[in-house]
């Protein structure tokens, strides 16, 4: 049974092939959804998978990835930051929707979620002033992110920079993925996280230069420039039709890495 | 005696003094901390009115009995007042886990008629312990996944 320790969470696969900690850099961050081009990547995103979920919906992820029930019983899922894109949040002592997703924020170099900022509910739907830094967010699944009180939301001025002001001039949407040997997988369309109470960056959707979609794990990356990414040559093995194969190739592909 | 929250719905609130009907249950406010019914809502709209459980002299079969009509009270906050709108009601609730997955409807709820603890929530053909009950909104009933077993 996979107890995947997710030791990559603090290292950077460098291209001399050694594993180097990224702790000492600060993490840029990325944001993902938000402005036109975001939505059209929604779009693409629910008729490749989904079929016609309408738009504004939210698709419903169609892979669970469950780790040793009788060790964690809570069920382990993978869904692409598009998926969690205007899920609403919801308080777990008060069952109120406070919020709903706006932006997903997440560090490449660290592989992780670092928050989301937020919109407000309802008609008066707009900008929230408040965010969600990863440490307040109690769970994310397939319907919501529960938070455990309203005062988990933070005000924008009080929450760390990396989720208040995310860096966008790293946005990894639309770069090249490359492999080390110089073949092109793809451009990156989307981030997969496997969710939970987790939030931790496991691949990225592409959309292959052959046309179709397909998931490669990571640690795979690089470096991130803003146009391209490098990934191991080994990548090309692994990439996965659809979320299901990629829970499945994550591991393996860890451990080929010598990260398991 | 086991209560349902669905089978008391419309049931007769009389007066022990006077034997008066004061009305019929509209709903039942639920204390999600002590999993227990909190109060009962008696009619809708402006004019409903809550009585407190432990101001019931009994929740039968057939009736609800109050001592009098000054057992009878408006809603005192937004809690109250959104229980009163009916917002807060378990039944027809959106059952949500902990860990942000939906569980279905609320179809049910049944609680002890004797001292008004929560008992189950029934969720299609699944029967879920109110321990596992973690608050109640306008939005969703947010229950703690462990207890759900498998969704």
């Amino acid at each position: 049974m996979a107890t995947a320790t997710f030791a990559y969470q603090s290292h950077t696969v460098c291209a001399d092939g050694l594993i180097r900690s990224s702790e000492q850099r600060r993490p840029s961050t990325i944001r993902l959804h938000g402005d036109g081009r975001d939505r059209l990547v929604d779009n693409r995103h629910d008729r490749g998978r989904a079929g016609g979920d309408g738009a504004g919906s939210v698709p419903a992820p169609t892979a669970r990835w469950e780790r040793d029930r009788h060790q964690d019983q809570a069920m382990k899922l993978l869904m692409t930051a598009s998926q969690i894109h205007g899920l609403p949040v919801v308080t777990v002592r008060g069952g109120e929707d406070v919020a709903e997703v706006r932006d997903v924020i997440y560090s490449p170099e660290a592989g992780r979620l670092v928050g989301v900022t937020l919109n407000k509910r309802g008609f008066l739907a707009g900008r929230s002033r408040e965010v969600l830094p990863a440490e307040a967010i109690h769970a994310i699944g397939q319907h919501a992110v529960m938070v455990l009180e309203e005062s988990s939301l933070v005000a924008r001025d009080d929450a760390p920079d990396e989720v208040a002001h995310p860096a966008t001039e790293r946005d990894v949407l639309g770069n090249d993925v490359l492999t080390e040997g110089g073949a092109s997988l793809g451009t990156v369309s989307d981030l997969v996280l496997l969710v939970g109470s987790s939030g931790e960056v496991v691949g990225y959707q592409i959309d292959k230069d052959g046309g179709g979609q397909g998931y490669i794990p990571l640690p795979a990356q690089l470096s991130v420039s803003g146009v391209a990414l490098v990934v191991p040559n080994i990548t090309e093995e692994f990439v996965a039709n659809d979320l299901v194969g990629l829970g499945a190739s994550v591991d393996d592909f860890r451990a080929r890495l010598g990260l398991k | 005696m086991s209560e349902s929250f669905r089978a008391s719905r419309g049931r007769k609130v009389i007066s022990r003094a006077n034997a008066t009907d004061l009305g019929v249950v509209s709903h039942l406010l639920v204390d999600t901390q002590r999993r227990q019914v909190a109060a009962v809502v008696i009619g809708s709209g402006k004019k409903a009115q809550l009585v407190d459980w432990e101001g019931l002299s009994g929740f039968g079969p057939d009736a609800v009995m109050v001592a009098d009509e000054s057992t009878l009270r408006p809603p005192g906050d937004d809690r109250e007042r959104a229980a009163v709108d009916g917002k807060l009601e378990l039944v027809g609730k959106k059952a949500l886990s902990d860990q942000g997955n939906e569980l279905g409807k609320i179809d049910d709820a049944t609680f002890d008629a004797d001292t008004g603890a929560l008992e189950d929530l029934i969720i299609g053909d699944r029967r879920i312990p109110a321990g596992s009950l973690l608050g109640c909104g306008s939005y969703a009933a947010v229950v703690e996944e462990r207890q759900e077993g498998s969704a």
